[in-house]
């Protein structure tokens, strides 16, 4: 109550200060504590603590805005991207062509990353409570739903999905079977 | 090689880039220039403004790059949920690119022909250092005195400091036995006990965060907001670019 009304008396934040405000409630509640041994790019393996309080709650808060308004297949290419694109910056790429290329596929997914999310901070912990988009989620709770959903998903479709997808695994083991 | 004229060093006003300062001088004959910037380390810069002049420095940069730091490299980052090896948040990796920027860029500002940083040969600064200055001004020439030097105890760097009229601080309190990296993203640590892989660390040794147990034993929650990806408002109030700090 009393953070907001502080900030209505004094300016906008802005990034530095979103994630000044997020280290102090963050560090406050023991969050982003890490004991690593990691692999150097110059080749040894180096051991090293990090705290991290406001960008763990980031990467968490992020994820979780993330799950509502991104389509599937975007997210886990997304996904698969990252760990290369992490590997670039930690060995010093991010001036590189690939890093740049990467980087604008990862912005363009973000268009529709809009919305809110909940978050509890407790004794080290970060859970997320609760996600919503005004205007891009993808969750349907018509479709979701374990009632009556009036017909918006119909599970007959189901039984052809998984026979076209049995197909080649049938196929397979056919064949295995057919050998001595 | 060309004799070089100018060089600009990524300075702290610390003990090792003091010692740079003077070996640069010394060795190459050549003014520094000096670049410090405010990455959200949580220390004050213009005492180094103050040592780098006493030390005959004449060209003095002093920036304030944390709103650069945060909106260009720190948030583009966290659009693709970026983890190291499963778990490290790239803190340290992701402030070194904007130091290559500004060092290339205050080079062409002063003619100067090189830049130079206290990065160590034994780690992944140097490479991040030095493979960004070569991508953004493939004719930059790099200084790294750690690879060059024989330098290699604090006793040695303390010696330097007496024979060559460097002004240490005798800081009070224990200096800390560990290395540290400090920006608005994160601290790091390593040295010390940690050398040992199996050695919890102390919980002194910890400055941002309490320890789990020490946190209250009530709950916070928080509504964050996001826009294209990047946090926009937290518990309502809305952030934009202008910040008065």
């Amino acid at each position: 109550m009393r953070r907001a009304i502080l900030s209505l008396l004094t300016v906008h934040l802005c990034p530095a200060t979103v994630l000044t405000e997020l280290n102090k409630i963050a560090g406050a509640n023991g969050i982003g504590r890490l004991d690593i041994v990691e692999n150097r790019y110059v080749g040894m393996k180096a051991r090293g603590c990090y705290e991290t309080p406001g960008g763990t709650i980031m990467l968490k808060a992020h994820r979780a805005i993330e799950s509502i308004t991104l389509d599937r297949e975007v997210a886990h290419l997304k996904d698969e991207l990252m760990p290369k694109y992490a590997k670039l910056i930690y060995n010093g790429y991010w001036w590189a062509p690939e890093r740049v290329m990467l980087q604008t596929a990862i912005d363009q997914s973000q268009d529709v990353v809009n919305g809110d999310v909940r978050i509890k901070l407790y004794k080290g912990g970060v859970s997320v409570v609760g996600r919503k988009s005004d205007t891009d989620s993808l969750f349907d709770s018509n479709i979701a739903t374990f009632d009556d959903d009036g017909g918006a998903y119909n599970q007959a479709d189901a039984e052809g999905f998984i026979k076209l997808n049995a197909l080649r695994l049938k196929m397979a083991s056919l064949r295995q079977s057919r050998q001595p | 090689m060309p004799k070089l004229n100018k060089v600009v060093l990524a300075y702290s006003g610390g003990l090792d880039t003091s010692v740079i300062l003077r070996w640069l001088q010394e060795t190459y004959d050549c003014e520094v220039v000096t670049y410090t910037a405010d990455l959200g380390q949580g220390e004050e810069l213009e005492p180094a403004r103050k040592k780098a002049e006493s030390m005959g420095v004449s060209e003095i940069f002093i920036d304030d790059v944390r709103e650069e730091f945060v909106a260009d490299f720190v948030f583009p980052m966290f659009r693709c949920n970026t983890v190291y090896e499963g778990e490290y948040l790239l803190g340290t990796s992701i402030a070194r690119p904007l130091i290559a920027k500004r060092l290339v860029e205050v080079a062409a500002e002063t003619q100067s022909e090189a830049i130079a940083h206290g990065a160590t040969g034994k780690g992944n600064d140097q490479v991040r250092f030095e493979l960004g200055a070569y991508a953004l001004d493939p004719a930059i020439r790099v200084i790294a005195p750690w690879r060059e030097w024989d330098l290699n105890s604090r006793d040695k760097l303390m010696e330097y400091c007496e024979m060559h009229n460097i002004p240490v601080e005798m800081k009070r309190g224990k200096k800390s036995p560990f290395s540290m990296d400090a920006n608005l993203l994160h601290i790091s640590y390593e040295g010390g006990n940690l050398e040992d892989p199996w050695s919890e660390a102390e919980d002194d040794m910890w400055r941002w965060t309490v320890s789990p147990e020490e946190a209250p034993d009530q709950p916070t929650y928080m509504t964050i907001s996001y826009e294209k990806g990047d946090i926009v408002a937290i518990d309502g109030t809305p952030m934009s670019c202008h910040c008065v700090n």
